[in-house]
């Protein structure tokens, strides 16, 4: 049956056929081979109490809030705020670049997005000052992944939808990690600028009374953050509702920047809606292919194969990064989690782990396959704001930032207070 | 025959666009709702109420109709590690078989929905809520989305089919072929970019 299972995925997905219609149909298999009862007819109840669920209203509302910001010059003004303050260090705007990538980050659920956002503001200036091409690519590439750990994320929303973990637990248990992770991406950059000082480029002049004029260009993104992120804290809002808030803040700071015009809302809508459709379509399939594996009692009998294994918790661990650190090679990484969470978490549960925790651990491989070629989107996105040269650079100038994303997660395996301090503390 | 599909593919962008903006509206109003929801719980202590029950129909609705969207910008996520080194001619045979299959999927889904909406219709189900909305209305939208999905996907279906079928495999890939992401990406920055012409100058002074 698990082989079954594997052989039909791994078909239907090199077929490139869409992954919503794909789930949909490993679903209809399994559920025609083994099923004693055909479960078909749940596909309308599932379906209809899916798209409803107030957890999953979070979705479109992260996106509506991304959208917002995308087009309402927030990124633009913080960058160069940024700027101002940290690029003195050696290696200059690649520190900037992660350090808004974080900033983004925090008001931001997605790692694409993100990337996106600061890269369009900061590709033009490699040449300015004669950075090493590659790592300064790198550090966009990389500095995005952080868009999935620092809440909010929208991989956090479907890891705690399909796992029924909390998901104000989860944003809390990424916020640490994220400021550690960036913290590392620095070091990164300092090391490599103290191995090759001429990587670093020539730095840029600033003078104190540019920093403190640029100072209140951090306030919109802070105001946002502290909507979102301060109200799940203090136990105001749930992740949606807190979402709900994020999204009044930013209409209020756009239109205070008059970004607001029809045509700006047309856009926000049409790419709110177009987003939401496609994740709303993986969605549907994977709830639906859920109920089929469970019914079947698929995780089951994985989770036996694995015990007959007989590995320590450690090792069943190890396990299950090797394979997502593989997967995440091929696949895109919501596929991936849609896929293959249902499976995973059972496992890493009865090995004795924590679900918050492993949720973070998965967020930080998700990063990974972000970033590892053949398909790694953000290596993608990157070479494709650059628009010339090889993507084998892009590749390239991320592979530090590869190695430093494992050296995170030994860190968050050896040390897991990293992620469940900050949960702990709240009520 | 070609020039009538073509026609009907147009108009499907047309209600796509249409609807997306009336989910879009839905959606920020219902965030906004939820929002003013929370401020006055936690100062005044009042609540409106059904709030979050309404956002979850209008998520409901919009879902379908989104696909639509989705599908006409050919943004559906599709697995394109094996998909690239392909000749054109398999990947547009691939396109016309993961179409049938989204197809043959979703109207599997289009026809139980029918019974969930039936079933509403039937016995009158009001949500447990304080609103008690008649759960047949959001079904209906929803159910509909669904409909209204499957036809305009049964639409480029037929055009596509009947392209391949001429050789034209460029016209197959425009209709129904995976997106690469340079071309995301350039969708993307034209829609920014045609932004900046109207808004204001962003900002005075620049990174250094």
């Amino acid at each position: 049956m698990t082989l079954t299972a594997v052989l039909v995925l791994i078909a239907i997905l090199a077929l490139a056929i869409p992954v919503a219609a794909g789930l949909g149909w490993l679903g209809l298999v399994l559920n025609a081979l083994y099923s004693p009862l055909s479960m078909t007819v749940t596909a309308g109840e599932v379906t209809w109490s899916t798209t409803t669920s107030f957890i999953l209203v979070a979705v479109p509302f992260y996106v509506l809030l991304g959208e917002i910001l995308l087009r309402s010059g927030i990124a633009e003004r913080m960058y160069n705020a940024v700027v101002q303050w940290v690029s003195w260090l050696p290696g200059g705007l690649m520190h900037s670049n992660i350090v808004a990538c974080a900033l983004f980050a925090a008001i931001s659920g997605s790692s694409v997005a993100t990337a996106v956002t600061i890269g369009t503001v900061a590709l033009g200036e490699i040449r300015k000052h004669r950075y090493n091409e590659r790592l300064f690519l790198g550090t966009i590439a990389a500095g995005g992944t952080l868009g999935i750990l620092i809440p909010p994320s929208i991989n956090m929303i479907v890891y705690g939808a399909l796992t029924d973990t909390s998901i104000p637990k989860l944003y809390l248990a990424g916020f640490i990690p994220g400021i550690v992770l960036a913290g590392l991406f620095m070091l990164t950059v300092f090391v490599a600028c103290l191995w090759r000082p001429a990587y670093g480029g020539t730095p840029v002049k600033t003078t104190m009374r540019d920093r403190i004029r640029t100072l209140p260009d951090l306030i919109p993104p802070l105001f946002i953050f502290i909507a979102v992120i301060g109200s799940i804290y203090a136990g105001l809002a749930t992740a949606t509702e807190a979402a709900a808030l994020g999204i009044i803040a930013s209409i209020v700071l756009a239109a205070l920047q008059r970004r607001i015009t029809v045509k700006m809302m047309n856009e926000v809508f049409e790419g709110t809606i177009r987003t939401t459709g496609l994740i709303m379509a993986i969605v549907i399939g994977a709830y639906f292919l859920n109920v089929i594996i469970t019914t079947i009692g698929l995780p089951r009998q994985i989770s036996t194969l694995v015990q007959t294994l007989e590995l320590s918790p450690f090792w069943t661990l190890m396990l299950v990064v090797g394979f997502y650190v593989i997967l995440g090679m091929f696949m895109e990484t919501l596929s991936m989690m849609v896929a293959t969470i249902p499976i995973t978490t059972p496992i890493m549960i009865q090995a004795g782990y924590d679900p918050v925790w492993y949720g973070i651990i998965v967020v930080i491989l998700m990063e990974t396959g972000l970033l590892t070629p053949p398909v790694g989107m953000n290596l993608f996105v990157v070479q494709g704001i650059r628009e010339r040269g090889q993507l084998k650079d892009v590749i390239l100038g991320s592979l530090p930032f590869v190695v430093t994303l494992f050296v995170m997660l030994g860190l968050i395996i050896a040390f897991p207070q990293i992620a469940l301090w900050l949960p702990g503390t709240m009520k | 025959m070609e020039k009538l599909l073509d026609r009907l593919i147009d108009f499907a962008a047309v209600v796509a666009r249409v609807s997306a903006w009336i989910g879009g509206a839905l959606l920020t109003l219902s965030a906004i709702v939820i929002g003013i929801d929370i401020l006055l719980r936690n100062t005044v202590a009042i609540t409106i109420g059904g709030a979050n029950e309404l956002s979850g129909y209008a998520l409901a609705v919009a879902t379908p109709w989104a696909m639509i969207l989705a599908m006409l910008h050919r943004s559906h996520v599709r697995i394109d590690t094996v998909y690239t080194h392909l000749s054109s001619w398999w990947r547009a045979f691939l396109d016309l078989v993961g179409l049938a299959a989204t197809i043959s999927f979703f109207a599997l889904v289009a026809w139980y929905a029918e019974g969930v909406l039936e079933q509403s219709i039937d016995s009158n189900t009001h949500s447990v809520s304080a609103l008690a909305i008649p759960l047949a209305i959001p079904q209906a939208l929803w159910f509909a989305g669904f409909v209204v999905f499957l036809v305009v996907a049964a639409i480029l279906l037929l055009r596509a089919i009947l392209a391949f079928a001429k050789g034209d495999l460029r016209r197959v890939h425009a209709l129904v072929g995976a997106r690469s992401t340079e071309e995301e990406l350039e969708a993307e920055q034209q829609s920014l970019a045609a932004l900046k012409d109207t808004a204001r100058p962003a900002m005075k002074g620049s990174a250094t």
